[in-house]
């Protein structure tokens, strides 16, 4: 017996068989069991396919259901465009002309030299030097880690090809960097000493709580631990994250510390570059390249034989500068003691204290006291708010652009305010403290130190979300970009306003953006790492409309 | 809505009344979400796509016939703008816009089938249609969640009317390949009576 097939079947069904074929069809269904299997088994695919379609597993956006006149209207988009485009050009020629020059000519000075802009981020090298010898499998696979995840969570809202381009990209950087020449030695021990007789014909990596080199490392000592005193000879470079570090020996290379206590009292043949809460230079010691230093207080009574960067709350210094000195600070005290043979410039929050036999070769000092106020009076302020404002704009049209669907729902997060506050504390004051955690161990260093540029990147952002926020809330919901790029431009706008406001009026202000931002943001991410819980939920057929 | 409110509504609506638009909107913009959400890849997709549908509505209104149910129509403005995105977005794996190819006679064991709807749960169907490639996809959303006639959709994918039901079955046969992972087994040669 013949059937009829599928096709057929499915055409009778869907009632789209002539009248007569489908009166055969039907008079052979009623002798033929297996063609009425098949109908039946087509019809109840039908049913299924109608049932799974017309079941809700997500909820509808609210924003979808709320109707907005303006949100629903055609923007007006070349307005907005021309807008966007103007304060573009005024944000990357801000942040060219605040950040990255100025910022390039002080790395010069120290000696940091800015062969690619890649490597005068990362300290000229230095930071990649130490990473060389680190730089194994482990971190490796937590780079590729650190990659997958990243193209797990983007994926949902970019384009597969602007996810690829962007995580090739960070691998290409990944890959550029120098792979692993020679095995460094390691040490890990509650206490390492390099013995006087001792010689390390290699670079040296130490974890310890307390380290002492009284030898000789013929390589870079790279020292992670709270105490580390150097009264040997180092011939590479030292790089020391530490509580105290101690530098009374030879340093053929240069010294790069991240500490609370830095003490120098040697010599260091290349510069000097450090982070410390205290910072003690002795009188004695001496810096054959540059000196930079960020610290609380600081004392620099030894000898510089080029450039000084000196940047400190408490700054005093009584020593021997052979370059120009760019001294920074609330409080400074120019000693007698001290001689520099180049220019000398002093930023300072009040009057510097100078004595009158201290000798400035290239003539009186440069002094520029920073008012704590702002010059309302002058024109200039006015046009570099609005240049700081064109800067910000140009990261939101980055962010609007790259990750529209991020930056809604950040923007939605936000209806939640206290919730973003408090979320926007914890994450402002918990992530660098995971992150320099995470630093200390080695194969968290590349983690680390990447979740500490997220974290600045994520400050900076902050005030984007929170100024598509305020835009949102002053001028209602917009779908186009033109809309959307309008209302942040319209936010940022007020947000820049109020931080104008003098002294801790602004300061609250801008405090409250970061916060706000961050809380939004952490709140979209962690959504985003959340697996989707489809919850079936039967409902009417939406021909029932 | 019920009929005599909707038809007022609507003819507010076309005068351009804001209110009127936000109830047809409010009304209609959660089946037009879903709609779009079955038919596009993202959820993201599905919310801009609910918007720009009703931006089209909004322009296109004087073209509805108010003799035909207005939920078609805007499935079909729907069905126009998802299918226009996609072809935009060059994700369309099957045939763009030649014929659709002749069937391959590879019919399923009745029982099989039978067997294979009655274990398959909606989440599953759901699933297995999310990796369906576009056309097929589109296809089955715009019969069997829009209900929309074979001219209907023969009009929004740009195939031949003849050619819909040829469409429809195949993209069965690809979704009962996706939740096996395998063709249904033929059964004995079937010729046509």
């Amino acid at each position: 017996m013949n059937h009829y097939d599928e096709m057929t079947c499915l055409l009778y069904l869907d009632g789209q068989l002539d009248r007569a074929r489908a009166r055969e069809l039907s008079e052979h269904v009623d002798t033929c069991g297996e063609c009425r299997q098949l109908l039946h088994a087509l019809e109840g695919e039908s049913r299924l396919l109608r049932a799974a379609l017309s079941e809700e597993e997500e909820s509808v956006p609210a924003h979808l259901l709320e109707y907005t006149p303006e949100g629903a209207r055609r923007e007006a988009v070349p307005l907005a465009w021309v807008s966007a485009l103007g304060l573009a050009g005024a944000g990357a020629y801000s942040l060219w002309a605040w950040f990255v020059e100025p910022v390039t000519q002080q790395l010069n000075q120290a000696g940091f030299g800015s062969d690619s802009l890649l490597a005068m981020l990362f300290f000229g090298g230095v930071f990649w030097k130490g990473w060389d010898t680190m730089f194994d499998l482990t971190e490796l696979l937590a780079a590729a880690t650190l990659m997958t995840l990243a193209v797990v969570f983007l994926r949902r809202s970019w384009r597969r090809t602007s996810t690829l381009a962007v995580v090739l990209g960070a691998l290409v950087c990944v890959l550029a960097m120098p792979p692993a020449v020679s095995a460094a030695e390691i040490r890990r021990a509650n206490n390492v000493v390099v013995a006087a007789d001792e010689v390390i014909k290699n670079d040296l990596i130490v974890y310890a709580d307390t380290v002492k080199i009284e030898g000789t490392v013929e390589g870079d000592a790279i020292l992670f631990g709270r105490n580390h005193t150097i009264n040997g000879r180092v011939t590479g470079d030292v790089l020391a994250f530490g509580y105290l570090v101690r530098i009374n020996g030879q340093v053929d290379g240069n010294v790069r510390t991240f500490s609370s206590f830095l003490s120098l009292n040697g010599t260091v043949a290349k510069n000097v570059s450090t982070f410390s809460q205290s910072f003690e230079f002795e009188t004695k010691s001496q810096v054959l390249g540059s000196l930079t230093m960020m610290a609380a207080m600081a004392t620099v009574d030894g000898r510089v034989t080029r450039d000084l960067i000196a940047m400190a709350s408490e700054n005093r210094v009584d020593g021997n500068i052979g370059g120009t000195a760019l001294i920074a600070g609330d409080k400074i005290t120019i000693g007698p003691s001290t001689e520099i043979q180049g220019k000398v410039k002093i930023t300072s929050g009040r009057q510097p204290n100078i004595s009158e036999k201290a000798k400035l070769h290239a003539g009186p000092p440069e002094i520029k006291i920073e008012k704590r106020r702002p010059d309302y009076g002058d024109p200039r302020y006015y046009w570099r708010q609005t240049l700081r404002w064109g800067a910000a704009f140009v990261l939101g049209l980055v962010i609007a652009l790259l990750l529209p669907g991020f930056l809604r729902e950040t923007v939605r997060e936000g209806d939640r305010y206290a919730l973003s506050l408090g979320v926007g504390v914890l994450a402002l004051i918990v992530t660098p403290i995971a992150a320099a955690l995470v630093c200390l161990t080695i194969v968290g260093l590349a983690v680390g130190i990447t979740g500490l540029i997220f974290y600045l990147v994520a400050l900076y952002s902050s005030q984007i979300f929170a100024g598509a926020f305020l835009g949102e809330k002053l001028l209602g919901r917009s779908k186009g970009v033109g809309g959307v790029l309008a209302r942040l431009a319209v936010g940022l706008l007020v947000i820049r306003v109020l931080m104008m406001l003098p002294t801790w009026g602004g300061l609250a202000i801008q405090l409250a953006v970061v916060v706000f931002g961050l809380g939004a943001m952490t709140l979209t991410i962690f959504k985003r790492l959340q697996p989707e819980a489809p919850q079936p939920l039967p409902t009417a057929a939406p021909a029932a409309l | 809505m019920p009929g005599a409110e909707f038809t007022e509504t609507l003819a507010r609506a076309r005068t351009g009344n804001a209110e009127a638009w936000g109830e047809l909107y409010r009304t209609y913009a959660p089946a037009i979400f879903r709609f779009c959400r079955r038919a596009l890849p993202t959820r993201e997709d599905a919310e801009d796509a609910t918007t720009e549908i009703f931006m089209k509505v909004r322009d296109k209104i004087g073209q509805y016939d108010a003799t035909r149910p207005f939920t078609a129509w805007l499935y079909k403005v729907a069905a126009n703008q998802c299918w226009d995105l996609l072809r935009r977005r060059r994700i369309r794996q099957d045939l763009e816009t030649g014929e659709v190819d002749t069937l391959p006679l590879e019919h399923p064991d009745p029982g099989q089938l039978d067997r294979l709807v009655v274990q398959s749960t909606s989440h599953e169907v759901r699933s297995a249609l999310e990796r369906l490639p576009a056309r097929a996809r589109m296809a089955l959303v715009l019969r069997y969640y829009a209900d929309m006639s074979y001219d209907e959709i023969a009009d929004a994918l740009g195939v031949r009317r003849a050619f819909v039901g040829v469409v429809l079955l195949r993209a069965r046969h690809q979704l009962r390949e996706v939740i096996t992972g395998k063709a249904i087994p033929r059964a004995q040669a079937r010729g046509t009576v």
